[in-house]
């Protein structure tokens, strides 16, 4: 039986170690307290940024964040200390920026934005350096237009003085497709400004109509606001509701159902038939009603567009972070260069930590890679002279140079994203249900309008049937599901969930197969320590031990072994492909495998073997020559799986596992979680994923959640598909939704926050049909009046509005998902 | 009532140069952000350059 599993965050934990001290930037605890320093610092990218405030006077700046945002953490700086050169190239410059003249404007994307603080701090980049011109900063969506003169100072200084404070810049493209989306958004916006002006007009008119049709009022002035209200209010809805009108022919031209076609209808009779009202001199005119119609209906698209472009900009801020740079190796000297212009034979140098951008061959070094995200193996790869690397893997321990064999379009990865256009351009598209409803609205609406002209004859029926047109348009239908959509997803993207486009709501509310991947989704995706067997006295002494070495197992031990006070360290050795031996204390400790740490190790041998089979790595220690203790490193099992799981099946969901790594591990995860999984797979190759995806789908609505490249292709071809946070690019880009939040509890917001989501545009729809049937059985008996069509269709709207605002979505307390 | 004749234009005046004024400036671009101006305006002038001024 597997032993439970150890949390990550023993350390967090221990309640004997001392209030530790706090960074002076970013208020985490520091690990290694300097003695008698005033200001402590947790890394060496904080102590950067508080030099650099304080050198140009700006340590106001966490004055600032004090008060503006006392509840959020800086986060720990995420400085990459990158000499940025590849910023100053021509073609880059020729690309991304704009000639103003004096100077240049580029658009960067930041990372590392987090509060108000921050923008304050941001733009004040010119009182930090004299060669820019102006910085201005949309928090929103973490992009900084940056003036400069590039006389003055060169782009990759204020890259690096933007990277040393903390938010590491990258080019956002300033192409031709922004300032399209820029030219769509301004024009819907003016549709709105003109439509609301032109309904608060008319329905002054209109007041002034009906208390004159009250009172008594001449022919002459009643005609007059006639008139004034046909000239103000026609060319305006001819322009303003020209979105509707494109709807409605697409949807005839393609024969598909679309709420765009009843408004359509709607609009046209009432145009037409104020039109003619008004050249007779009587009869009712309805441009009130329409013009309000108009401007909710605009109002509505406008919201939904934007939660969507949030979270479409927050996409492309993660794909900015793509490793488009690598360090080519020239001689003794390396500079970086875009990715895309590294030819095969080429020499790519790559220092710890580094993305790898091509396939290649290591020349020269040794060092451990994480393929994690590109095959889902979890296991750490040691590579040394001859190995194979890919592109989109990591390196993790010591600087390597590789020989690029593939580049660019024929890398492995280049490849998964070929497939994961493939899989979205095959997927089937999404029919709203309200969109599937207007389709028999419009039916119904047509019949009852025809069966009017036949109750009353030719003569009355006609008017009646136009009223009977004008009040049913769905002006409420129309909004129910957008205004729904929108408050909520905008309530979701507030807790971290970003959601991209409304018509996902659906699909997520209906139970059906969650297909997980395993290393990053159901695991924590990196390594952790996640089996001790010694005593604290013991995990004090490897602690101690590993505090020199920079190697990925010494630092996850240092992190995950509980905190202790510093004990001195002597003759420290590092063996590469071994392990660390130093004194502690007077005694010898050895960590490492098991050749390495000198005894015999055969008392561990079951031990050993049994973490193995859970896919974790054995590490041994020795102490004065006798085994002391067999530590289990490995990807460990997320704390809040278990339980977010047993929440999912509470709620109908069924679940699947398809995983890069062996079916061993597979299956012990399985036992682990307790949980009935449909299939559990190992051994899966990306293709796979994809195969099985676009079967199950034929069954039913699929939800694919997953990190990596590999899962790429399967998260765009799944009904949904979620990326979890600090996944792979590709994966965020293929994916409907995505989580800036760690952890599985998202999925389970998800799936509540949608069925709620739904439950409001059901009830939304239900009172605008309630509205709307009320409306059409008067005015199929003859007795709508203008002045009661313009009551009943703002009630309707308002009652659609509020019920949106007033619905739990996405704010209620999530159910605990903490073991 | 003939006083609507001049009030009714004039309003209409009014209401063209409001629609005027609101399509410049989203031309310029003032409301395509939404966010940041509304965090911009709870900085306070920076304390900071006024211990410059000391120095």
């Amino acid at each position: 039986m597997p032993t439970p599993l150890a949390t990550p965050d023993a350390n967090a934990a221990s309640p004997l170690a001392p209030a530790p001290a706090r960074c002076a930037h970013c208020s985490e605890p520091v690990p290694a307290p300097e003695p008698g320093a005033g200001l402590q610092f947790c890394c060496t990218g904080c102590r950067t940024v508080y030099s650099a405030l304080l050198e140009n006077n700006l340590t106001a700046y966490y004055e600032q964040a004090r008060e503006l945002a006392p509840a959020t953490q800086q986060s720990r700086s995420k400085t990459r200390g990158s000499d940025y050169a590849h910023l100053d190239d021509p073609g880059l410059q020729e690309l991304h920026s704009l000639d103003k003249g004096d100077h240049k404007e580029i658009e960067l994307y930041l990372e590392g934005l987090h509060c108000a603080a921050c923008v304050w701090l941001v733009e004040r980049l010119p009182q930090l350096n004299s060669g820019v011109h102006s910085a201005r900063l949309s928090f929103a969506d973490g992009r900084l237009t940056l003036g400069w003169f590039p006389d003055r100072v060169a782009l990759s200084q204020l890259a690096q003085i933007l990277d040393s404070l903390g938010y590491p810049p990258h080019p956002a493209g300033l192409g031709r497709n922004r300032e399209q989306q820029q030219r769509v958004d301004r024009t819907l916006l003016l549709r709105i400004g003109v439509a609301g002006a032109v309904f608060g007009n008319v329905m002054l008119f209109s007041f002034a109509l009906y208390s004159g049709a009250a009172q008594g009022m001449s022919r002459e002035t009643l005609q007059f606001f006639r008139w004034a209200s046909c000239l103000l209010a026609v060319p305006t809805v001819l322009w303003t509701a020209l979105p509707f009108f494109r709807g409605a022919y697409l949807a005839l031209r393609t024969k598909t159902a679309h709420m765009d076609l009843p408004i359509s209808i709607g609009i046209a009779a009432a145009l037409v038939s104020g039109s003619i009202s008004t050249l007779r001199g009587h009869g009712e005119i309805y441009f009130d009603t329409i013009t309000m119609l108009v401007f909710l209906l605009l109002l509505g698209r406008w919201l939904g567009a934007r939660q969507q472009r949030i979270a479409t900009a927050a996409t492309d801020l993660m794909l900015a972070l793509a490793p488009s740079t690598c360090r080519l190796l020239s001689g003794d000297t390396s500079r970086q260069v875009p990715t895309a212009s590294v030819e095969r034979g080429a020499l790519i140098e790559l220092l710890a930590g580094d993305r790898i951008g091509v396939d290649g061959e290591v020349v020269a070094g040794q060092s451990t890679i994480d393929e994690s995200w590109l095959t889902g193996e979890s296991r750490l790869l040691h590579v040394t002279v001859g190995s194979k690397v890919s592109a989109g893997t990591v390196n993790l321990s010591e600087r390597l140079v590789v020989s690029a064999t593939r580049t660019g379009k024929d890398t492995r990865l280049a490849d998964i994203v070929r497939q994961v256009e493939r899989a979205s351009s095959e997927r089937p598209p999404i029919v709203l249900f309200a969109d599937r409803m207007s389709g028999y609205f419009t039916l119904f609406v047509l019949s009852l309008a025809a069966f009017t002209v036949w109750l009353w004859g030719f003569e009355t029926g006609v008017p009646h049937a136009v009223a009977l047109l004008i009040v049913t348009c769905p002006c409420a239908l129309g909004l129910a599901t957008p205004m729904a959509a929108s408050v909520a997803l905008g309530r979701a993207a507030r807790r971290g969930i970003l959601v991209k486009g409304m018509r996902f709501i659906e699909l997520l509310a209906k139970p059906g197969l969650i297909v997980f991947d395993k290393t990053g989704t159901l695991t924590l995706g990196q390594q952790t320590l996640v089996d001790f067997d010694a005593s604290a006295e013991i995990a004090a002494l490897v602690r101690a031990a590993e505090r020199g070495s920079a190697h990925p197992i010494a630092r996850v031990l240092e992190r995950d072994l509980p905190l202790s006070t510093a004990l001195p360290v002597t003759d420290f050795v590092e063996t590469p492909g071994g392990g660390v031996a130093a004194r502690v204390r007077g005694r010898t400790v050895r960590v490492g495998n098991a050749a390495f740490v000198g005894c015999d190790v055969g008392r561990a041998a079951a031990r050993s073997a049994s973490l193995l089979e859970r896919g974790l790595s054995p590490i041994y220690v020795s102490v004065d020559g006798e085994l002391a203790a067999c530590a289990g490193i490995g990807d460990g099992v997320r704390p809040e799986a278990q339980k977010t799981l047993a929440t999912l099946r509470g709620l109908g969901y069924r679940f699947a596992i398809l995983s890069g790594d062996n079916q061993a591990i597979v299956d012990q995860l399985v036992a682990h979680l307790g949980v009935d999984f449909e299939v559990a797979k190992g051994g899966q190759s990306p293709e796979d994923k994809l195969r099985f995806v676009e079967q199950a789908r034929s069954a039913g609505v699929v939800l694919m959640v997953g990190d990596g490249v590999n899962d790429a292709a399967a998260l765009a071809a799944a009904s949904v598909g979620v990326a979890v946070h600090g996944g792979a690019e590709a994966s965020m880009a293929a994916a409907d939704v995505f989580t800036t939040e760690t952890g599985l509890g998202p999925i389970v917001d998800l799936a509540l926050g949608a069925r709620r989501t739904l439950r409001t545009i059901r009830l939304n729809l239900a009172l605008s049909l309630a509205y709307n049937s009320t409306a059409a059985a008067l005015s199929v008996l003859g007795l709508i009046t203008p002045l009661l069509a313009a009551i009943l269709m703002p009630l309707s709207s308002l009652t659609v509005l509020l019920n949106s605002l007033r619905a739990h979505t996405f704010d209620s307390p999530r159910p605990s998902t903490k073991p | 009532m003939s006083i609507l004749f001049i009030l009714v234009p004039l309003a209409m005046l009014l209401t063209a140069s409001a629609v005027g004024a609101f399509a410049w400036s989203v031309q310029r671009g003032q409301l395509d952000d939404l966010t940041t101006p509304a965090l911009r305006i709870l900085e306070q002038e920076t304390p900071a350059r006024k211990t410059s001024d000391r120095a």
